[in-house]
């Protein structure tokens, strides 16, 4: 049987025949007979709890929250790392002048008010949106410039496949192994690489800043692992890559080429457990950050005893073990006109264990609000902004429970723009509502929760989506945090109602949210 | 099958009414159940698909359903809010099960080995391309509907096809 007309394959329509009866044959391989409904309602949550957990609240809602089992320790572990960072700045700046001496390795000196400060990857406040391309090298401004040239016109468009190389780039993971590579980590004896994209990825447009344009990014992870033989080999170490899609939602009307999504991958940035790169900051010709070593949640061996070598734009300036858990602060020269690359990978022998890297560009490229953290200026709503919100928490903390949020939204709700079946959601820039439900009688309230006990919100790896189809009268929301400010979305609200809902009950209606930044 | 839903629901809803533990009437659907009768061994199948493993993917079913029911007066389609729930599921569980097991599968169940290669070189692929080839050539869905199901890009479907049947064509190959 042949449903659809389009086909994929290049020259062989017997392919997708074969893999049809093959799917077909096995399926019905499988006999299952439905339990008794109502023993299966006795039974409740003892069904797959290690993918998903329920919570009974207080109230007559019942928020679902998701256990995201494996990202669980990832979170404690960046908890963890937050921690480490406050402490760190609580200490205070470190008087220990490591490495290898040089003009590019002298302590950094009081902070001024003309220093710039910057987000690395890792930090709460890097937004993966905006900061500048580490990889493939020349995805910069000019090539993104060249990119959406060529996608104007279907010539274009064969042309950025094929000499812009787009297609090289259309899948996230393998641009991550990519990079992962070009830094050292690949697989190879005696270790393996094994690489992931978390729950939610690339579902989770992010709204560039300033800018109203849709970007996309997502985040893949990764761990190195020794290769002994068993099924769960210990893990050397952890850690992550953030990536950002070149070509904005917007450009997907451009015609096609031989059947490559619209994709173009580029990393933006690399952070790894059990090493830190925080507190940079570039003040003139003068680029300042502090390194950490900590011992990991996730990694079977310490490496807090590896030397860390520290290169900033290619330039090694350290080489050595660093104290754990204690900042170790580095200055390096870079000309005022020129971006800073900062890499730190920490070495078993020759053999590179980990990567964490960011790009910084000078202030006067930084004009997409790049890696600045001072502040992060407020995310414009996609158009239509009909059913857009945004509510901007701050950091804080949601210890012990969800964090929940009321919103006494106003009446006039329907689902106009996106009818039940989530047809324009993908335009309107909410691609994660797949489930639309009826509309429903006038102002009703809205709950949203998710979260993990113990977890500050913000280290949710952000951005993160959350459909969200639990409420008392039926109106679904789902939330996006970036991981902050939160996005809110909602069907058929208009933006200007729909943001004084946030305003007025978000903000002051948390009942489990904690304004503490260092919760 | 309706007398039958009708009954359940009366006893849910006369459960509801006598315990003091429920913080709100659940809402009640008769449809839901009839999808439960009528299409739970189709959904076990497409689980199947998606994990490779009979057992979990009735688990999986089994979950979708119960989430569901918790949403079940909202549902417009209770049907294809089912099915993004198990495709969801597997989803996760795929993802989980990857990261936890890191590549290495368990040791198949001699009763279900069977020559197939193509079989096995479904399991090679990502979760991303797995889900999507399954939902398109088992499912027969649009690659809209495929987008709206594992919440991304219409264009990320088609990528993630196209490579996904590059893959297997590779592996068959060899």
């Amino acid at each position: 049987m042949k449903g659809l007309d389009h086909h994929y394959s290049d020259t062989d329509d017997d392919f997708e025949d074969r893999l049809r009866a093959m799917l077909r044959r096995r399926a019905a391989d499988v006999h299952a007979e439905p339990p008794d409904w109502q023993d299966l309602l006795d039974r409740s949550n003892a069904v797959v709890v290690s993918l998903e957990t329920r919570r009974p609240l207080d109230g007559p809602f019942r928020a679902r929250r998701r256990r995201w089992t494996w990202l669980r320790p990832a979170l404690a572990a960046a908890a963890c790392l937050s921690l480490v960072m406050a402490a760190g700045i609580a200490i205070g700046r470190s008087t220990d002048q490591p490495g290898s001496g040089g003009s590019a390795d002298q302590p950094s000196g009081p902070a001024s008010d003309g220093e710039q400060t910057l987000a690395a990857a890792g930090s709460a406040s890097f937004r993966p949106a905006t900061a500048a391309p580490l990889y493939p090298e020349g995805t910069d401004a000019q090539f993104q410039a060249e990119v959406d040239d060529a996608l104007a016109t279907a010539e274009g468009a064969e042309q950025a496949a094929g000499t812009l190389g787009l297609e090289a780039l259309a899948d996230p993971e393998a641009v991550a192994k990519d990079y992962l590579a070009s830094v050292g980590i690949e697989d190879g004896s005696p270790y393996t690489l094994f690489v992931d994209t978390p729950v939610d990825a690339d579902r989770l447009d992010d709204i560039g800043a300033g800018t109203g344009r849709l970007v996309a990014t997502t985040t893949v992870w990764w761990s190195l692992r020794e290769d002994d033989g068993t099924s769960d080999p210990p893990m050397m170490s952890m850690g992550y890559v953030h990536l950002r899609d070149l070509i904005s939602p917007a450009e997907v009307a451009a015609p096609e080429v031989d059947g490559i999504g619209r994709e173009a991958w580029v990393v933006v940035g690399a952070a790894t457990r059990g090493l830190d790169l925080a507190d940079v900051r570039r003040e003139g010709d003068q680029v300042h950050f502090a390194v950490t070593t900590y011992q990991g949640h996730e990694p079977d061996y310490d490496t807090t005893n590896l030397p860390v070598q520290v290169e900033v734009n290619d330039q090694v300036i350290s080489d050595r073990s660093l104290e754990p858990n204690e900042p170790q602060e580095f200055t390096a020269s870079v000309p005022t006109d020129e971006a800073a690359t900062i890499r730190l990978q920490q070495m078993g022998g020759e053999q590179p264990l980990s990567v964490a890297e960011t790009k910084f560009l000078p202030a006067s490229d930084s004009t997409d609000g790049g890696s600045s953290t001072d502040p992060v200026p407020p995310a414009a709503p996609p158009t239509p902004e009909e059913g857009v919100g945004q509510a901007v928490l701050g950091d804080g903390c949601a210890p012990d429970l969800s964090l929940m949020l009321t919103l006494d939204l106003p009446s006039g709700f329907d689902t106009t723009a996106f009818p039940g079946d989530g047809q324009g959601a993908e335009t309107s820039g909410i691609p994660c509502l797949s489930y639309f439900a009826d509309p429903s009688d006038p102002a009703r309230t809205i709950v949203v929760g998710w979260g993990e006990p113990g977890f500050p919100v913000y280290e949710l790896r952000g951005p993160t989506c959350f459909p969200w189809g639990e409420t008392d009268e039926g109106a679904l929301v789902a939330v996006r945090s970036a991981p902050f400010p939160i996005y809110l979305f909602a069907t058929g609200v208009s933006h200007d109602d729909f943001q004084q809902a946030i305003s007025s009950s978000v903000l002051s209606g948390s009942e489990d949210w904690t304004a503490d930044e260092g919760c | 099958m309706e007398g039958n839903a009708a009954r359940l629901a009366c006893v849910f809803m006369a459960m509801n009414a006598l315990s003091v533990d429920v913080p709100a009437p659940v809402p009640w659907d008769a449809a839901l159940i009839t999808v439960y009768q009528d299409r739970y061994r189709d959904l076990v199948r497409l689980a199947y698909l998606l994990t490779g493993q009979a057992a979990v993917a009735e688990e999986i079913v089994q979950d979708a359903f119960l989430a569901s029911h918790r949403t079940v007066d909202r549902l417009r389609d209770p049907y294809a809010y089912v099915r993004t729930a198990v495709v969801n599921r597997c989803y996760s569980w795929g993802r989980r099960l990857k990261l936890e097991r890191e590549r290495r599968p368990a040791p198949a169940d001699p009763a279900e080995l069977v020559a197939d290669e193509m079989w096995d070189a479904l399991a090679t692929l990502s979760e991303r391309q797995r889900t999507a080839i399954v939902l398109r050539f088992y499912e027969d869905l649009p690659d809209q509907r495929i987008a709206e199901i594992i919440g991304c890009r219409p264009a990320t479907v088609r990528t993630a096809i196209h490579r996904g049947l590059r893959e297997l064509r590779k592996v068959i190959d060899r």
